[in-house]
């Protein structure tokens, strides 16, 4: 008790100074006595300081810089208002550096847990894609191996969603993905519907084809909403890949036109993406350059190929997935209701394709 | 509920479904393709995000790892589907480690281990794939980026390669693949950077470890040590140094460690108590144990205990290049003075051991040759074990004269002193020529010193030379038996023979075969029957424990049947093995005993030359393996051993050459032996006062306690004056014979 008292005192007491000695410095004392030009931070993300004004603009550009981490938040709630405060907000971004940040921050939830976070990511992308759609041709890349990720992942609700996903890439950019990921979204969707795609001749296993949780999961009411969505976003995908407008070119068909044709702008984005010359990809065992179909090539050794025109992209589909399909479709034609009609529309689709294909 | 159940079965993540895709494979094979596309999917979305690495952030980061980790393990189930992966994360940790996360990394190695052991990839494979990535992370840029975990990964990584070269190189050795390891060594060392430090770890743990123990792992060592890097040279020399006393240690330690338990005491107990079926385990599993242990200590995966020096190729070579390049050379001044040192003592060793010629060192040796120098005991002990006796005694004179001018003087300490004596003694009993008469009988002078490292030192040197030329020596020093052979040798009128150089020492026939000849023939006179007596006696020792066995195995019978027969061949083979010791034992002591007979009769009988006990042996019994043994312990007791120069391959201990040294106790080691002495006993001083055992205050005490004024007036006082002189006395008298019973 004493002791304590003594020390309350002490603090209280007036420090006296002495001759020839320093002065007791304080004891919350900061020291400054360091010198360095900069400090690093490594942890921290890059915000870029650059507003020499207080724009408006640059304060909401800020503002989404911040809040792209919580996407990564723990909890559902926070990252689905974060979605929702990014849709909002949109306008006036759209045209905005950090967009690129907020995609890629954004992309990874296509594979998130919760229903309402998924949700809240459609809209926003479809809201983007209303205002600009080549931000989203732009970010096509990321976008499409997202949703293959969704596709492939284990938990059933994800899968399902990809297709809304799929759908939403299909309406605004297309093109872009049609050539850059073709047989891996064809692939992928196969997986999201279970359908296998297993050759029957070199099938040594018995392997039902189906996998547990499709099986278990056949006749809810949520997996055959997401059936059908999943199965319109397949005939979209189709559609765009195999069947060209044929608007103005049909007219065009002298010879001259194909010599032109490399010296003039090209008509799409990207036009040498399928290069990858500045791209980080994993390289697979085998490299095929030249005609990407021959006859022995199978779908893992093309998977890595990008298609570039109509015709390529219908001999794959007529070579490796036309006889399976329509074998699924089939049996959902025969099930009839709202997915037999989609079915159906389908291999309409399907036989114009072939048609099509024989033709040329 | 039902619902529920069955969407239990679901596997919802990837631990669960890998359980069950062990279990089942083909059932599941829909699940695991979609994981497959999934682990693709990932990579690939790494591969987009690898360039800023911020934006992998942890949970996809784990997921990653989680499906890698995923797909190795359940891949042997899927072998044609799965046939890329294995490449594929060789590549991605080849061509991208620098921007993988590190549990990706870390994750990848622990997964191309599991591979390997799975079989899926090939040993071979994994070390090529380990060792470029050690090397990456072993360079200063790689090290330096941030979130690299280097150091962690250099160690994940070692460790994989030791591991897998050790489990390759169980049972039987894989040639194949210790060769392409030592090959990517070599290159490694082939290099001037600083990289094949690696390789000289590797080699020198799977040294220690006994996987590797053939001549090339030396010379992967040997090309290290001629190194230029001084760190790469520097562990080289070590290896060499230390090497094999490292491993003889780690083996040691593994025999240690299991508890020594008695064999024979378990055994005598399981004869004499009760038996039970649990005390008949217990012994079971003891001679497994033994049995085991046995096994282990023989022969430990059937490596060739050779030392590292004796492997090298070209000892010669070997060192004239290391003491050209390292110690003589320009490029000397890079090495400090420590690795100096383990140059030289390696050159020292080498030469020693093959008896080399680098005559360079004997010189180099001088400079390093006085009292103030740092460490001078280890560098004496190096000269001292590069001379034999094939060196031109010209060359090792200049040493020793240069010893004994800077340490053999007046004005030194007799630490110096005394550890310039021994050195010269240690040279001298290599290369004895290296001498002259002059310098040695200055030398032995000290032979009075007071300081007594001094004087044993100085006498030392005069035992040595009494043995190898006593006319060096002066008169007074050169002891009986040498002074009497020269008076022989000169009424005989014989020249002595003396010692020359380059004149081998060749021996013809049996070295010391005249000593055994004399011990038999002294043997012989003592008494023949004495002989033939014992050998009876082994034979029916022999006999008596064979029946003792047959015993045994009968009672072990009665006891238990399941693993009597067990124990029976156990206890036989041991009883045999006791029989054994116990006629070794028997044969020594007669040989001991009359060993001492022999050295009494020793002075008596004639000398007997070699030539006539060669063939008077040879012709007339036929030399069995305790013949040579008595044979070599005879030589001992003679010196010839140390004559012949066969210590050679003996290391000269640097402590030990400064001789005892008497120095004062500390306080703490006062103290501690003072505190030694007062364990275990009372503390000293009076008893006075202190109670035996704890009790009350008695009547008496009270009574002497109480107050004078209150018993002043009492009549037992009062009394005492009014009593007759007689009761006085009586009552006197009473005190004192009360007084003597007590035994005051």
């Amino acid at each position: 008790m004493a002791k304590k008292k003594t020390l309350k005192q002490q603090d209280f007491q007036k420090k006296k100074l002495k001759v020839g000695k320093a002065k007791a410095k304080p004891s919350n004392l900061t020291d400054t006595s360091f010198v360095a030009r900069t400090i690093s931070l490594p942890n921290q993300s890059k915000i870029n300081t650059n507003n020499s004004g207080t724009r408006d603009s640059t304060r909401t550009e800020e503002e989404v810089l911040k809040r792209i981490s919580l996407c990564r938040h723990h909890s559902a709630v926070t990252r689905k208002e974060t979605l929702v405060y990014f849709k909002q907000i949109i306008p006036k971004v759209i045209n905005s550096k950090c967009i690129t940040q907020m995609l890629s921050g954004c992309f990874p939830l296509i594979c998130d847990e919760d229903m309402h976070v998924r949700i809240a990511l459609l809209e926003l992308l479809e809201e983007i894609g209303e205002h600009d759609e080549n931000v989203l041709k732009l970010h096509s890349r990321a976008f499409v191996l997202f949703i293959n990720s969704g596709m492939t992942h284990i938990t059933p609700s994800v899968q399902r969603d990809s297709g809304k996903f799929l759908n939403c890439a299909i309406k605004y950019c297309g093109d872009e993905i049609v050539r850059s990921a073709w047989i891996k979204i064809l692939r992928g969707m196969f997986g999201v519907l279970g359908w296998s795609l297993e050759k029957k001749s070199s099938k040594k296993t018995v392997s039902m084809g189906i996998n547990s949780a499709s099986v278990v999961n056949m006749n809810s009411s949520k997996a055959q909403k997401a059936r059908d969505i999943n199965l319109e976003a397949l005939l979209n995908f189709v559609k765009c890949g195999c069947l060209e407008e044929t608007t103005e070119n049909a007219s065009v068909n002298d010879d001259n036109q194909f010599i032109f044709d490399k010296y003039m702008l090209p008509e799409f984005s990207q036009p040498y993406q399928h290069l990858k010359l500045f791209t980080k990809e994993f390289i697979s065992g085998s490299t095929i350059k030249g005609s990407p179909v021959t006859s022995t090539s199978t779908l893992e050794t093309l998977s890595g190929i990008s298609f570039q025109d109509y015709p390529a992209r219908r001999k794959v589909l007529i070579e490796h997935f036309y006889e399976k399909i329509m074998e699924h479709l089939q049996s959902l034609i025969a099930d009839g209701g709202e997915c037999g009609k989609k079915a159906n529309a389908f291999k309409g689709t399907l036989e114009r394709i072939r048609l099509v294909d024989l033709e040329a | 509920m039902a619902r529920k159940s069955r969407a239990s079965l679901l596997p919802t993540n990837v631990i669960l479904l890998q359980n069950l895709v062990k279990r089942d494979p083909e059932s599941y094979r829909e699940e695991f393709l979609q994981q497959y596309s999934h682990y693709q999917s990932l990579r690939d979305i790494f591969m987009l995000n690898s360039i800023d690495s911020e934006s992998n952030d942890a949970t996809s980061t784990a997921q990653f790892t989680e499906l890698i980790g995923f797909v190795s393990q359940v891949c042997s189930c899927f072998p044609e589907e799965t046939a890329n992966f294995p490449n594929e994360l060789k590549q991605l940790i080849l061509d991208h480690h620098r921007t993988l996360p590190f549990e990706v990394r870390e994750k990848i190695v622990a997964s191309l281990t599991m591979l390997r052991n799975k079989g899926v990839i090939g040993a071979e494979t994994l070390i090529q794939t380990m060792f470029p990535l050690l090397i990456a992370y072993s360079t200063q840029t790689n090290a330096m980026g941030a979130n690299s975990h280097a150091k962690e990964l250099r160690k994940v990584i070692y460790n994989t390669v030791v591991a897998l070269l050790k489990s390759c190189n169980t049972g039987s050795k894989n040639q194949k693949l210790n060769k392409s390891t030592q090959a990517i060594c070599f290159n490694l060392l082939e290099q001037p950077d600083s990289q094949g430090v690696w390789a000289t770890r590797l080699t020198r743990e799977l040294w220690r470890r006994g996987i590797w123990d053939d001549s090339r792992a030396v010379e992967i060592m040997t090309q290290a040590s001629l190194h230029d890097d001084v760190k790469i040279a520097y562990s080289g020399v070590l290896f060499f140094l230390g090497a094999d006393r490292e491993r003889e240690e780690n083996f040691e330690d593994d025999s240690d460690d299991e508890d020594g338990f008695d064999m024979s005491a378990l055994r005598r107990k399981m004869q004499v108590n009760k038996k039970t079926g649990k005390r008949g385990k217990k012994l079971e599993n003891a001679v497994k144990v033994m049995k085991k242990k046995n096994a282990n200590a023989k022969n430990p995966q059937g490596y060739l205990n050779f030392s590292a020096i004796h492997l090298l190729r070209d000892p010669q070579g070997f060192a004239e290049k290391l003491f050209n390049k390292h110690l003589s050379g320009k490029s000397s001044n890079k090495f400090n003075l420590e690795q100096k040192i383990a140059f030289m003592q390696l050159l020292s060793r080498l030469i020693g051991t093959h008896k080399l010629m680098v005559l360079g060192i004997y010189s180099y040796f001088l400079k390093y040759l006085t009292p103030k120098q740092h460490d001078v005991t280890r560098i004496m002990a190096a000269a001292a074990q590069a001379s034999h006796d094939l060196v031109p005694p010209e060359t090792v004179l200049i040493m020793v004269r240069k010893i004994a001018d800077e340490f053999v003087s007046d004005g030194v300490s007799s630490e110096v002193a005394s550890a310039g004596l021994n050195t010269i003694r240690e040279i001298c009993s290599r290369q004895p020529l290296a001498m002259d008469e002059a310098l040695l009988q200055d030398l032995t002078e000290y032979k009075g010193s007071k300081a007594k490292a001094v004087s044993m030192a100085a006498k030392s040197l005069v035992t040595l030379y009494r043995e190898v030329d006593p006319e060096m020596l002066k008169r007074k020093d050169r002891g009986k038996v040498a002074s009497m052979e020269l008076q022989e040798a000169r009424r005989d009128g014989k020249d002595i023979k003396k010692r020359q150089f380059g004149v081998e020492q060749t021996v013809e026939g049996i070295q010391g075969i005249e000593l055994l000849a004399q011990w038999k023939k002294s043997n012989e006179a003592e008494g023949a029957e004495n002989d033939e007596e014992n050998d009876d006696n082994w034979v029916v020792a022999e006999n008596s424990e064979d029946e003792d066995s047959d015993d045994g195995e009968w009672v072990t019978m009665q006891s238990d049947q399941e693993y009597d027969v067990d124990m029976g061949d156990s206890d036989d083979s041991d009883n045999s093995d006791n029989s054994d010791d116990e006629k070794e034992d028997s044969k020594k002591d007669g040989v001991a005993e009359s060993a001492e007979g022999a050295a009494e009769d020793a002075v008596k009988t004639e000398k007997i030359d070699a030539e006539t006990a060669f063939r008077e042996l040879a012709a007339t019994r036929v030399l069995t393996p305790a013949d040579f043994a008595k044979l070599q312990e005879l030589r001992n007791e003679q010196g010839v051993a140390r004559l012949m120069g066969a210590r050679n391959e003996e290391t000269v201990d640097s402590d030990a050459l400064v001789g005892p040294v008497k120095r004062k106790n500390t306080k703490e080691e006062r103290l501690q032996s003072v505190l030694e002495g007062r364990e275990g006993r009372e503390k000293h001083g009076s008893r006075r006062g202190k109670r035996e055992n704890a009790h009350s205050t008695t009547n008496r005490e009270k009574q002497r306690k109480k107050n004078f004024v209150m018993m002043v007036h009492k009549r037992s006082v009062q009394g005492k004056q009014k009593m007759s002189l007689r009761d006085r006395q009586k009552l006197l008298r009473a005190h004192i014979t009360k007084q003597k019973k007590r035994g005051f």
